[in-house]
């Protein structure tokens, strides 16, 4: 894996860009997107002009109002955002088919066999950079590196609409100093335990013994000591690569904290119905069934039930989820948010039961999928579920572009 | 700040080569010529969609408007007002 150019595209304060390009009106203002304004929610994208008053991501929006008095409240909308990550597909697969999606703002791309097409890596990060401006009115940050760990580094370092080098010869200049938590792959948790050894830098953790970070952390001792030094052999996976599911899971903040076990149980019986719903659609099933709780002073309590069966059904989750949940004194702790999980997966298995009755809620659970596909989710669900919530307002970390976008020039 | 709106509305619109270019719009007795479509996304609603406009009139107000593909209906969502 020599003599590779990375590319790492960052788009700056993408939901709040989008929102501004939407609304011409909302330029140049401090917008904060966020979920339902009139709910719980949090800063999901605060514009730079926000950022200038120190609101971050994940603030609480009073939090953020006190900082910054002027700032516009904009709903966030998914489905906008989609599109304009779509057209960016589109775009960078005119360059080169090695379009890794990290998220729904962030890729790399690795254009290493088109140089002679495009011109260098600057010269295809510039070109890229202004297409962007121009057909989507919105800027981004561009890292270049030998691999996809330095090239997220350089991303990075300037903000926004940088464009930053890391040229092989300057890899040790640039990680002598800078403090772990910058590098991708390093948590508050692992930097917390370096902390305490005494490892704040990129430099110190390279010399630190790599025999101590394997005995500390095994397999992944050994990548903390490649990464410090700058090596990563990761491919940039091409565009229509999906990798298999490892797990499918949903969360909720409930609108107000329930000390109410009925109350959790109906919550928890619309995220299952939701987890089977994505589970089927993957034509996967699962056999490990995770719960996250949430308490009112934002401890995060969970536990994992593994049964025989791999389930896809909303009710068979649910009734997994509701044994563990039977486990918490929910009266005493009360809820914040609820979350379900199904893991241990397995993909394309549907075999037929030598249970009629089985194979009866199984055509029942088809018919209801067939209605809920033409007419939208849960307009034909359980009773108990009629008027439950909506969670449109989600974008799952492991979105991914349309399936029909195609490599080359349109 | 935004103003939900959520109103049913007449709209002359070019389909042309499964494209929807909106050109104007009739609200509340008035005609609104588009200068600018800012942004198009569309919303899956079961087997059908919802194609949503951010457009911009003649005299710089901020609208968006939505085509809904089931009923072959426009409706206004909502507009900007300052303040």
């Amino acid at each position: 894996m020599q003599n590779r150019t990375i590319l790492h595209l960052d788009m700056n304060a993408f939901f709040a860009a989008v929102e501004q390009r939407t609304n011409p009106h909302l330029k140049g203002k401090p917008v904060l997107v966020c979920g339902n304004p009139k709910g719980r929610t949090v800063i999901i994208s605060p514009s730079y002009e926000a950022r200038a008053f120190g609101v971050k991501t994940g603030m609480n929006l009073w939090e953020a109002k006190k900082l910054c008095k002027n700032s516009i409240l904009v709903e966030c909308n998914p489905a906008n955002y989609v599109e304009v990550a779509n057209h960016l597909q589109k775009l960078f697969i005119q360059f080169t088919p090695l379009v890794e999606i990290f998220s729904i703002d962030e890729c790399f791309l690795d254009v290493s066999g088109c140089q002679r097409l495009f011109g260098s890596g600057r010269d295809i990060a510039l070109k890229i950079k202004k297409r962007v401006r121009e057909e989507l009115d919105i800027t981004c940050s561009v890292g270049i590196g030998p691999n996809k760990l330095l090239a997220k580094l350089g991303s990075h370092l300037k903000k926004p609409d940088g464009l930053v080098i890391i040229e092989p010869e300057k890899i040790q200049q640039v990680l002598e100093n800078l403090p772990i938590q910058e590098l991708c792959g390093i948590g508050p948790r692992i930097t917390e335990k370096l902390n305490k050894l005494g490892v704040y830098t990129c430099g110190q953790l390279a010399r630190y013994p790599v025999e101590i970070l394997q005995r500390m952390y095994g397999i992944v001792g050994l990548h903390l000591h490649d990464i410090a030094w700058g090596v990563d052999d990761s491919p940039v996976m091409p565009y229509d690569y999906v990798e298999p599911a490892k797990s499918v899971g949903h969360s909720f903040t409930l609108p107000k904290d329930t000390f109410d076990r009925e109350v959790a149980k109906k919550y928890l019986l619309q995220l299952s119905e939701q987890v089977a719903r994505r589970l089927r659609k993957g034509n996967y099933k699962g056999k490990t069934v995770h719960l996250i709780i949430r308490i009112p002073d934002f401890t995060t309590l969970g536990q994992q039930v593994t049964i025989r069966k791999f389930l896809d059904e909303g009710v068979e989750i649910y009734h997994t989820a509701v044994k563990i949940l039977d486990k918490f004194n929910v009266e005493a702790i009360g809820v914040r948010l609820l979350g379900v999980s199904v893991s241990n997966l397995i993909c394309g298995s549907s075999q037929l039961s030598l249970m009629p009755e089985e194979n009866r809620r199984q055509c029942l659970i088809y018919a209801m999928d067939k209605i809920n596909d033409k007419y939208g989710e849960f307009s034909v669900t359980w009773g108990r579920l009629v008027s439950g919530f909506k969670q449109n307002n989600i974008i799952s970390p492991a979105w991914r572009p349309h399936k029909n976008i195609r490599f080359g020039y349109n | 700040m935004y103003q939900a709106l959520g109103e049913s509305i007449e709209v002359l619109a070019v389909f042309q080569k499964g494209k929807i270019r909106p050109l104007s719009f009739k609200w509340k007795s008035r005609v609104y010529k588009i200068s600018r479509v800012t942004s198009h996304w569309s919303a899956p609603v079961g087997k059908y969609k919802w194609h949503h406009f951010g457009i911009v009139d003649k005299d710089d107000n901020f609208f968006e408007i939505c085509y809904d593909e089931e009923r072959c209906s426009w409706n206004i969502k909502q507009t900007w007002k300052e303040g």
